[in-house]
């Protein structure tokens, strides 16, 4: 081996060389560290959070060992007191994905879909509880629910964020 | 300032407290969503998932020092999620990840050193298990043990003795890529 194209001794300093490599071949994209700084915005204040309970992504491993693959929209689930929401997703046309939601016991609602590069889609659902979002950009998302109540004040529901 | 003193600030809606974390941390979670061999989109769509997902407890954390294992956990579970569902996505004959799904595009050819090369080459040899281990390792700033054992569910104590191992085998490696050429399409 030709002098000058030897690694360092010590454990230590290998790893050093190894995190110039690393920066070099792999660094942080520039929109990873800008987006992560923005996401501030996304802090909740006053929202409930409605928890993820379901996704067939991941409680679907049994079924896929068996049968190798799983058809049809992911399905998630999220529950806060006294509301479940409901969502199913999948590709649309376009290349984003289209999300139909549920929410149980049906009302309606202002629904906004946030994602987490800064984008929002604003739709209602129904009196049945029913919405659907196309074009929904892959990446983190959570929707915000403004639910309509009876007495005409609202309440405000929030999913925890996933990756779509 | 410490870790919970600045994830309290941040909670309050100090802006620039909530910089510092993702300063300290963001170079910790792409090591572990590139660790997992998500490729780069997925990997991004991974770190920022775990930023909002922070931001949603950053409330009720139990221990806000600890935030950096925290984070790496959070990182982690988004990672199988992802994994997952990209495995679902396409018809697979038995559950696991397609080795093809490693990101094998990582540009070599920006090595102009020729040692670096050799180093990349031979880390590009070494188990997934060392990669991502070596690749946490040797984010910057360094991560804890404590955040290494909660990004890969490793016990702490085998960390140190693998992190050996994983070492004298990219020496090996390293070695051996000085010798012989590296496979078609790295850098030569």
């Amino acid at each position: 081996m030709e002098p000058g194209l030897t690694l360092p001794d010590d454990d230590d300093a290998l790893l050093v060389a190894l995190r110039h490599v690393v920066e070099l071949v792999d660094p942080i994209p520039e929109a990873v560290r800008i987006a992560g700084r923005a996401a501030i915005e996304w802090r909740t204040l006053e929202a409930e959070l409605a928890a993820l309970v379901h996704d067939s992504a991941v409680d679907a491993d049994e079924l896929m060992a068996v049968r190798g693959t799983v058809a049809g929209p992911r399905s998630l689930s999220f529950e806060a007191p006294e509301l479940t929401i409901e969502v199913e997703t999948e590709p649309d046309e376009a290349g984003g994905l289209l999300l139909v939601g549920q929410l149980v016991p049906p009302r309606a609602a202002d629904v906004t879909v946030r994602h987490g590069g800064g984008d929002l889609v604003a739709v209602r659902a129904d009196e049945r509880g029913r919405f659907s979002a196309r074009g929904v950009a892959r990446g983190p998302v959570s929707l915000r629910c403004r639910l309509d109540e009876a007495s005409g004040a609202s309440r405000l529901v929030e999913t925890a964020w996933l990756t779509v | 300032m410490e870790v919970g003193e600045l994830v309290r600030l941040a909670a309050s809606g100090e802006r620039a407290a909530w910089e510092s974390l993702v300063e300290r941390y963001e170079g910790l979670l792409w090591s572990v969503a590139r660790g997992h061999r998500l490729d780069a989109a997925s990997a991004s769509d991974v770190v920022q998932t775990t930023w909002c997902k922070l931001l949603e407890h950053v409330d009720d954390l139990r221990n806000p020092d600890a935030l950096g294992g925290w984070l790496a956990t959070t990182a982690r579970n988004e990672c199988v999620r992802v994994l997952r569902q990209q495995s679902q996505a396409i018809p697979v004959d038995d559950g696991r990840i397609p080795e093809d799904s490693v990101p094998s595009n990582l540009d070599a050819r920006l090595l102009t050193d020729e040692r670096d090369a050799a180093l990349w080459r031979g880390f590009a040899t070494l188990s997934a298990r060392c990669q991502t281990l070596l690749r946490m390792l040797a984010s910057d700033p360094a991560p804890s043990y404590d955040e290494v054992s909660a990004a890969l569910e490793m016990p702490i104590g085998s960390i140190g003795p693998t992190r050996g191992r994983c070492l004298a085998t990219l020496r090996r490696a390293f070695a051996r890529t000085r010798i012989t050429p590296g496979p078609p399409g790295s850098y030569h």
